[in-house]
C-alpha cells in the first residue's frame, strides 16, 4: 500500500514539473528567403554624440522639438530618447529569433476592429497602423508635406484639395493602390448607414460637394470627388471655404481602403455589417510594412513583413503583439518576455525597486490627454438628420455649472499626479494641449487649483445650502442629489476615483460608483461613446490620443461621437464656427479664437482636463534603431500603443537571438 | 416527573463538550474561533465608530508597519490594514453566514418534505434537484452577478440558489432514515397531522446532522466567497472583504515587497477555515454515534 502511494506521488511530481517546463510561445514564422547583407544599426545623429570629461562618448538626449512645461522638461531629462545599440542587426530569414515582441498593457481584451474607416479604439488603431499606416507625410509643425506616397495641396481659389499618387504602393495582395480607393473610403464614411465615428466636421467629409445628394440616395457617387490621370490624381471640392486646419495632419481624411476587398463585403452584408465582417478584422487588407498573419481573438496578434512596402522592407521577420495586465509589465520585461512594452508611470516604482539591467526606459511628452467629463446631454439629430447633440432635459443638478465648477475645484489632481505619475505628470491648466496647440496657449497659466474652501463657497453662493441627515447637500428643490461616477479600472483610476468621491463628499456632494465597482473597458465605452440617450453615468473620465490638428471640433463639436460630455452651447458653437471659418486664415483672428475657446471651456466646464504626462516605453537592450523623436521626413503616423509612441517599425532591428 | 438530571440522555451540547475534551485540535479550534468571532464582531463596529476605515490618503507605495507606526501598515490608498482586516472579516462572515443559513432553510424545506413523504413526491423532487445540480455553479453565479449587478442582496441570492441542492439531499437522506422509525408510525396512527410530525417530531432529530453539516459548509463557503472576490466578482470597491484585500497578491511587486497588504487576510482566512473545520468535524462525530471518540 505504501509503495503504491509513493509511486503515485512520484508520478504526480514528474507530471507537474513536465508541465511547468513546457514553453508556450506560439509564434510560427515562415522562413523568409533573405540572405541580404547584415544590416547595421543606424547610429544616433553625430551632433548628439559628445565626449564627456573622462573621454567617454555619450549620447545626448535628443532635442525636444515640442513646447514643454518646465516641470515636465526637467522630468524628461532623466530619460534618453534614442537607443545607443550599435551591434550588428540580425538579418531577415533568421526566423523566430528575429521576431519583435511587443507587450501591451491592457485591462481588457482586444476588440480587434482594424479597418481604418471604422476603428476608433486606441489599441485597435495602433495595431492597425502597423499594417495600414498613413501614406502622406507631415512635418514637425504637423502640416502635410509632399514627401509621402501621395502629394497634398490645398487650392484656396478653387476651394479644393489635390492629392496625387507619387509612388507605387500596393495592397498586401499585390493590387496597386489608387486614388479610387480613397474615393471609396469617403463613400463608405459618408454613407447614411455608416456605423463608425469619422463622419464629423473635423474630417471635412460632410463638407464635400455632393455628399448631401449621396446621403439621400439620389446618386451612388460623390460628385465633388474628381479622379483623373488614370486614377492617380484626386481633386476634392468643398462647399464651405476651407479653414487653415485643413492643412494639418489629422484633419482631412486621407486613408484609402481597398475597394476590391471591402466592396464585396458591402454587397454581402450591407454597410451596417462591415464592422462584424472578418475583412474589417483579422482578414483586413493593408498596405504597410507588415500584414496580419495570425490573430488569437482578444489576446495576441502576429504580423509578418510585407516586402512590397513602398518605404522598404522590414528588418525583422515578424512582430508579435500580446496583451498583458498593467501590473505585469515590469516583471515581464525583466524576464525578457518582450522587447518593447509601454510603461505606465505607476510601474516606475517597481522599476526602481527591481533596478533591471536588461532594459531601459525611454521618455517622451505624451500625445494624449484625459478629461474628467460630465454628462450633459445625448446624441440626437438635427433638422437634416445629421448627428447633433441635445441637452439633457431631466433637470439633473449636474447641468448647473456651479456644481461642475465646485467639483473642479475639489478635484485633487496634484495628489493623483504625485502618487500615480511619480513625478512625471503635472495637472493640466488648459483644455488645449502643447502637443498641437503650443503656439495658441500660455503653458504656465493656472487652471483649476485644488481648493475645498473655494468649492464650498461656490456651492453655498449657488444656493445649495440645505443638507440632509448625512450631511450631503440637497438640490435647489430640496431633494437629495446623487451623482453616478463610472470608470474602468486602471492604476490611475484606482487612486483617482476613491479620492474624488471622498473629496466631493467633503464639499457635500454624494457621488457613487456605477454599480458599485469599476466597469469593464468595453462595457464602459459602449455606454459612454456608443450608447443612446443620456445613459446611467453622470461623471466619467476618458482619454484620447491627440491628433496633430488642434481644432477642437473632433472632441467637442456638436456632431462628434467623441464629445463625451455631450455638451453644446451657443458660445462654444460660435467659437468653433470661427475656427473653421474663412477668417481663420488670419493668424491673429485664429489666435484670438483659441484664446476665447480656452476661457469659455474654463467657464462652462463640460469637462476638466486631467494631466499632461510623459510617456514611458520600456525597450530591451537587444533592440536597435529605436527612436522616439519625430522625424520630419518620415511618412507614417506614429503607431500609438496605449500611451506610448514610436514610428517606423520597419526600421527597427534586433541584435540578439532573444531579449536579454 | 422527569428523570433526575444525571440520568437524562446527554444533550447535543454536552456531547459536543465531551468530544472537545478528547480532541485537542477541536478544542483549540473552538477556543480560537470564539476569540476571533468575538474580536471581529465586537471590534468591527468599535473601529467603525472611531475611525473611517475607508478614508483614502494615497501614497505612491504602501507604507510598512515600521514607517507608519501602525500594526499592519497602510496600503497604497493609505488605509490602515489592521482596521480593514476587522471590517473585511466581518463582511465576509456576514455574507457567508447569510448564504449558508439561507441555503439551509431552503434545503430543509425541500429535503425534509421529500424524505418524509417518499415515493413519487420524493422521486420527482430529487430529479428536479439533480437537474438543478448539473448546472456549473461558479459559472452561473458569476454570470448572474454580472447581469444583475453586485450588491450584497444579489450575491446572497444567487449563491443560495445554486448551493442549496447539496443540503436538500443530505437532509432528505436523514429524513428517509428517520421516517422508518416507530415513533413516526405511532404518530401517524394517532392521527397527528403530517406537518406537526415533521416539525415537532422529526426535525429535532435531524438537528445534530444539520448542525454538523452547517458548520462544515460554512468553512467551505468562506473559501468560495473569498475566491470569487479575489477574482474580481466580489462586492465592489466600497465593501471590503477578505478576498478583495487579497487581490493585491496578484501583483508581483506587491507579492514580493509589500507582504502586509495581502498576507494578514490570507492568514486570517486560513485560520478561520481551519478552526471552523475542526469544530465541524467534532460536531459530525457527535452526530454519528459510531464515530464518537467517547
Amino acid at each position: 500500500m505504501k509503495k503504491n502511494l509513493l509511486l503515485a506521488f512520484a508520478l504526480l511530481l514528474i507530471a507537474v514539473f513536465a508541465m511547468t517546463a513546457c514553453n508556450n510561445n506560439n509564434n510560427d514564422v515562415a522562413d523568409v528567403n533573405g540572405g541580404d547583407d547584415v544590416a547595421v544599426a543606424t547610429p544616433p545623429p553625430a551632433e548628439l554624440i559628445v565626449t564627456d570629461d573622462e573621454g567617454e562618448e555619450v549620447v545626448l538626449q535628443a532635442e525636444v522639438t515640442v513646447d514643454l512645461h518646465p516641470a515636465l522638461a526637467a522630468a524628461l531629462a532623466n530619460f534618453p530618447a534614442y537607443t545607443a545599440n550599435t551591434n550588428p542587426i540580425l538579418p531577415r530569414g533568421t526566423g523566430t529569433d528575429n521576431v519583435l515582441r511587443i507587450g501591451v498593457g491592457s485591462s481588457t481584451v482586444l476588440s480587434g476592429l482594424f479597418l481604418r474607416t471604422h476603428s476608433s479604439d486606441a489599441l485597435d488603431t495602433s495595431i492597425a497602423s502597423l499594417a495600414h499606416p498613413y501614406l502622406i507625410a507631415w512635418d514637425e509643425n504637423n502640416m502635410f508635406t509632399n514627401s509621402g506616397a501621395f502629394s497634398f495641396e490645398v487650392d484656396r481659389e478653387a476651394n479644393a484639395v489635390i492629392m496625387e499618387l507619387q509612388q507605387e504602393v500596393y495592397w498586401h495582395d499585390g493590387v496597386p493602390v489608387t486614388m479610387d480607393d480613397l474615393v471609396f473610403a469617403y463613400e463608405v464614411i459618408a454613407h447614411p448607414d455608416y456605423t463608425g465615428v469619422r463622419f464629423t466636421a473635423s474630417s471635412f467629409i460632410p463638407n464635400v460637394v455632393g455628399v448631401e445628394e449621396y446621403r439621400e440616395g439620389l446618386v451612388d457617387y460623390i460628385s465633388g470627388m474628381v479622379l483623373s490621370n488614370n486614377n492617380r490624381t484626386l481633386r476634392i471640392y468643398y462647399m464651405d471655404p476651407l479653414p487653415p486646419s485643413a492643412l494639418f495632419a489629422g484633419g482631412i481624411w486621407v486613408n484609402p481602403i481597398p475597394r476590391h476587398w471591402i466592396g464585396p463585403v458591402i454587397e454581402e452584408v450591407g454597410h451596417e455589417g462591415i464592422e462584424e465582417h472578418p475583412r474589417a478584422r483579422h482578414e483586413m487588407l493593408g498596405l504597410g510594412a507588415f500584414e496580419f498573419d495570425t490573430i488569437v481573438p482578444g489576446e495576441s496578434v502576429f504580423l509578418t513583413p510585407n516586402d512590397n512596402y513602398w518605404q522598404g522592407t522590414a528588418l525583422v521577420d515578424g512582430i508579435y503583439i500580446r496583451l498583458l495586465p498593467f501590473d505585469m509589465v515590469p516583471s515581464a520585461m525583466r524576464a525578457g518576455e518582450f522587447d518593447i512594452a509601454a510603461y505606465q508611470a505607476a510601474n516606475l516604482a517597481e522599476f526602481n525597486l527591481m533596478n533591471p539591467t536588461n532594459y531601459q526606459l525611454y521618455g517622451w511628452p505624451a500625445q494624449s490627454v484625459t478629461f474628467l467629463n460630465f454628462r450633459l446631454g445625448y446624441m440626437g439629430e438635427d433638422a437634416e438628420g445629421n448627428p447633433h447633440i441635445q441637452s439633457r432635459d431631466d433637470d439633473h443638478p449636474i447641468t448647473n455649472v456651479a456644481i461642475r465648477r465646485a467639483m473642479a475645484y475639489a478635484f485633487d489632481r496634484q495628489t493623483v499626479a504625485n502618487v500615480v505619475g511619480q513625478g512625471l505628470w503635472i495637472p493640466a491648466p488648459s483644455v488645449l494641449h502643447p502637443f498641437n496647440a503650443a503656439s495658441f496657449m500660455d503653458i504656465t497659466r493656472d487652471g483649476f487649483r485644488f481648493d475645498l474652501d473655494h468649492a464650498n463657497a461656490i456651492l453655498d453662493e449657488a444656493g445649495f445650502t440645505e443638507r440632509d441627515a448625512d450631511g450631503f447637500r440637497l438640490n435647489l428643490n430640496g431633494e437629495p442629489m446623487t451623482f453616478i461616477y463610472g470608470q474602468h479600472q486602471n492604476p490611475t483610476h484606482e487612486v483617482m476615483v476613491p479620492l474624488n468621491i471622498q473629496n466631493w463628499g467633503l464639499i457635500g456632494l454624494r457621488v457613487e460608483m456605477f454599480e458599485g465597482d469599476f466597469a469593464d473597458w468595453n462595457v464602459f465605452t459602449d455606454i459612454v461613446i456608443h450608447g443612446d440617450g443620456v445613459g446611467p453615468i453622470d461623471i466619467m473620465s476618458m482619454g484620447w490620443n491627440l491628433g496633430s490638428n488642434p481644432n477642437p471640433d473632433s472632441l467637442w463639436g456638436p456632431g462628434s461621437m467623441h464629445n463625451v460630455p455631450r455638451y453644446a452651447s451657443p458660445t462654444f458653437q460660435q467659437i468653433l464656427d470661427d475656427i473653421a471659418s474663412e477668417e481663420a486664415w488670419n493668424p491673429e483672428f485664429l489666435a484670438d479664437a483659441y484664446a476665447r475657446w480656452e476661457q469659455a471651456f474654463h467657464d462652462e466646464v463640460p469637462a476638466i482636463p486631467f494631466t499632461w504626462n510623459l510617456d514611458l516605453v520600456a525597450v530591451n537592450n537587444r533592440v536597435a534603431n529605436y527612436s522616439r523623436v519625430r522625424n520630419d521626413n518620415r511618412s507614417g503616423q506614429p503607431g500609438n500603443m496605449g500611451t506610448s509612441t514610436w514610428h517606423n517599425m520597419h526600421l527597427i532591428g534586433l541584435t540578439a537571438p532573444a531579449p536579454y | 416527573m422527569g428523570k433526575p438530571a444525571s440520568k437524562r440522555p446527554p444533550t447535543l451540547f454536552r456531547l459536543f463538550l465531551r468530544e472537545l475534551r478528547h480532541d485537542y485540535f477541536a478544542l483549540f479550534g473552538a477556543v480560537l474561533l470564539i476569540i476571533l468571532l468575538l474580536a471581529i464582531f465586537i471590534g468591527a463596529p468599535l473601529i467603525n465608530h472611531f475611525h473611517d476605515v475607508m478614508w483614502v490618503n494615497p501614497t505612491p507605495l504602501p507604507t510598512s508597519p515600521a514607517d507608519s507606526g501602525t500594526i499592519l501598515g497602510l496600503d497604497a490608498l493609505g488605509r490602515n490594514q489592521f482596521h480593514m482586516l476587522f471590517v473585511a472579516a466581518r463582511n465576509t462572515l456576514y455574507l457567508t453566514f447569510a448564504i449558508t443559513f439561507l441555503s439551509y432553510v431552503l434545503g430543509i424545506l425541500v429535503g425534509v418534505v421529500s424524505g418524509f413523504y417518499g415515493g413519487r413526491i420524493d422521486n420527482f423532487i430529487m430529479r428536479v434537484c439533480d437537474t438543478w445540480a448539473m448546472v456549473p455553479f461558479l459559472m452561473m453565479v458569476i454570470v448572474f452577478l454580472i447581469i444583475f449587478g453586485r450588491t450584497p442582496l444579489t450575491f446572497i441570492t444567487f449563491f443560495t440558489l445554486f448551493t442549496w441542492v447539496g443540503r436538500a439531499r443530505l437532509l432528505r437522506a436523514a429524513a428517509l432514515s428517520q421516517r422508518q422509525m416507530d415513533y413516526i408510525s405511532a404518530s401517524k396512527t394517532l392521527g397527528t397531522p403530517n406537518f406537526t410530525i415533521i416539525v415537532r417530531e422529526m426535525l429535532p432529530n435531524l438537528v445534530d446532522v444539520a448542525v454538523a453539516n452547517f458548520v462544515l459548509t460554512l468553512a467551505a463557503n468562506v473559501g468560495i466567497e473569498t475566491g470569487l472576490s479575489l477574482l474580481g466578482f466580489g462586492l465592489g470597491w466600497d465593501f471590503p472583504s477578505l478576498g478583495v484585500m487579497m487581490q493585491n497578491a496578484t501583483n508581483p511587486m506587491f507579492l514580493q515587497h509589500f507582504w502586509w497588504v495581502w498576507a494578514p487576510p490570507l492568514v486570517l482566512v486560513v485560520v478561520l477555515m481551519l478552526c471552523v473545520n475542526f469544530v465541524g468535524n467534532a460536531l459530525q462525530r457527535v452526530a454519528d454515534p459510531k464515530q464518537r471518540l467517547v
